[in-house]
C-alpha cells in the first residue's frame, strides 16, 4: 500500500504520482553522430517529442529539492562501492553533531533495515528504502520517504544510496550535494574505472586512511585521478573507525550548511 | 541494470502522451549523448523485454548516439570528448567542463496511421 495516499499500488508503480509533472522540452542544435539510422515508413506519422528519459525522475527530485529547501534541511547523496564505509561514516557523524543539529538518514538497500538499526542505534531517526531488484535510489523513491521524516526544521538529511558506483550516478534524488565515499582498500584506479559517478561528485571522502601503514596504495594516485575526472571536487581523507579526519568532514558540513542556507 | 529502469520509463512516457493508441506505436528513436550512462545494447536488451510483456509488437528501437562536447576552463577552449579522461587538447589540462554529451532523449515516435 502506498503511504502517501493509501492506495493499493506500491511506490514503484509506473503511473503512481502525487503531482502534476510536465514533459521536457530539450532544444538542441547538434551534429549526430550515427550508429542507427531514423527511416520513417510510409504508412507512418512521425512525432516529435524531444522529452527526456528521466523527465519523471527529474521532476519527482524537483519536488524533493523543494521540500528540502522548504525544511532548510541540507541533503546530501552518499554513493560508494558496497563497504566503502558510508554507514560507518554516518554513525561518526551522528555521534559528532546530533547534539546540536538535527540528521535524518533515507537508508537504500536491496534487502534488510540492518544498516537503518545501526543509524538508530547512533542517535538519528532512519527511514529504510528496500529497492529490491532495483540497483539504484530514484527520486519517486525518496518522495515517498518524506513525509515519514521527523518534522524538525534545519539540519541535514543524508540519503544511503544503494552500494553501487554505475547506476546512482544517472538518478537525481533532489540532493543538493553528492558526496563519493572511496576506501583506500579500493583500487587507485577506481575514478577512471567510473568516471560517472567521480564527475557527478562535489566531495570525494577517502576512508579507511587507518589502514593505510598495511597496505601497498598510492593515496596521491588516487586523488590525481579523482582530478582528472573532476577539477572542481573536493577531496578529504579520513578514518571512520577511527574518527582521524572526521572534524574535516563535519566542518565542510557546517560550511556548506552556511552556503546553501546563509543565515539571515 | 539501470537500463532496465530507463525501458520502463520510456513505455511509461509513451503510454502517457499516447493513452490507448499506444498499440499504434511502431518506432521510438532516441537520442543517447556520447557520454550518457548506458549501455545501448543492454538498453535495446530489455526493452525489447519490456515489449513483449506489454504485447506491443512491431515497435522499432533506434538509437542515435550524439556527440559529447566540453569548455576548458583554463583556455576557454570548446572540443569535443569521447571520454570523461579526455584532456583540453591546446592547454592540455583536465580543468574542462562537460557541456553536452549525457542526454536521454526520445527525440521521436512513430504511429501508425
Amino acid at each position: 500500500m502506498c503511504v502517501t495516499c493509501g492506495c493499493g499500488q506500491d511506490s514503484q508503480s509506473e503511473n503512481h504520482h502525487h503531482n502534476e509533472f510536465y514533459a521536457h522540452n530539450h532544444e538542441h542544435q547538434h551534429e549526430h553522430i550515427h550508429t542507427d539510422v531514423y527511416n520513417v515508413s510510409p504508412n507512418n506519422t512521425l512525432l516529435k517529442l524531444e522529452q527526456s528519459i528521466l523527465a519523471k525522475n527529474d521532476d519527482f527530485a524537483k519536488l524533493n529539492l523543494s521540500y528540502f529547501n522548504s525544511e532548510h534541511k541540507v541533503a546530501l547523496n552518499l554513493v560508494s562501492s558496497p563497504g566503502a564505509g558510508k554507514t560507518s561514516l554516518l554513525e561518526q557523524t551522528i555521534k559528532h553533531l546530533a547534539a546540536k543539529h538535527s540528521l535524518v538518514v533515507i537508508e537504500g538497500d536491496q534487502h534488510t533495515s540492518l544498516d537503518t538499526k545501526r543509524i538508530e542505534m547512533a542517535g538519528a531517526y532512519a527511514y529504510q528504502i528496500n529497492t529490491g531488484k532495483s540497483c539504484h535510489l530514484d527520486a519517486h523513491m525518496v518522495n515517498h520517504a518524506l513525509p515519514h521524516l521527523p518534522k524538525i526544521y534545519g539540519g541535514f538529511v543524508f540519503i544511503e544510496n544503494v552500494g553501487n558506483l554505475i547506476c546512482p550516478s544517472l538518478f537525481d534524488l533532489g540532493e543538493h550535494l553528492r558526496v563519493v565515499v572511496i576506501s583506500v582498500t579500493e583500487g587507485e584506479d577506481k575514478p577512471l574505472k567510473y568516471p560517472d559517478m567521480f564527475y557527478s561528485a562535489h566531495l570525494v571522502i577517502i576512508n579507511k586512511i587507518d589502514l593505510l601503514p598495511h597496505i601497498k596504495f598510492d593515496i596521491e594516485q588516487l586523488e590525481d585521478n579523482i582530478k582528472q575526472i573532476n577539477h572542481k571536487t573536493q577531496i578529504l581523507r579520513l578514518s571512520a573507525a577511527t574518527t582521524d579526519g572526521i572534524s574535516h568532514w563535519t566542518n565542510w558540513l557546517l560550511l556548506m550548511q552556511g552556503n546553501i542556507f546563509p543565515p539571515s | 541494470m539501470h537500463e532496465l529502469s530507463l525501458g520502463t520509463n520510456i513505455i511509461s512516457i509513451l503510454k502517457q502522451r499516447l493513452g490507448k493508441d499506444i498499440n499504434l506505436l511502431r518506432a521510438i528513436n532516441l537520442a543517447v549523448g556520447e557520454l550518457a550512462n548506458v549501455d545501448i545494447d543492454s538498453l535495446k536488451f530489455w526493452f525489447n523485454t519490456i515489449l513483449k510483456e506489454e504485447k506491443l509488437y512491431n515497435v522499432k528501437l533506434t538509437v542515435v548516439i550524439t556527440p559529447a562536447m566540453a569548455m576548458c576552463i583554463t583556455c576557454g577552449l570548446q572540443f569535443n570528448v569521447h571520454s570523461y579522461m579526455d584532456t583540453c587538447p591546446k592547454c592540455h589540462n583536465c580543468t574542462r567542463d562537460i557541456t553536452s554529451g549525457c542526454e536521454l532523449i526520445i527525440e521521436s515516435i512513430e504511429v501508425n496511421q
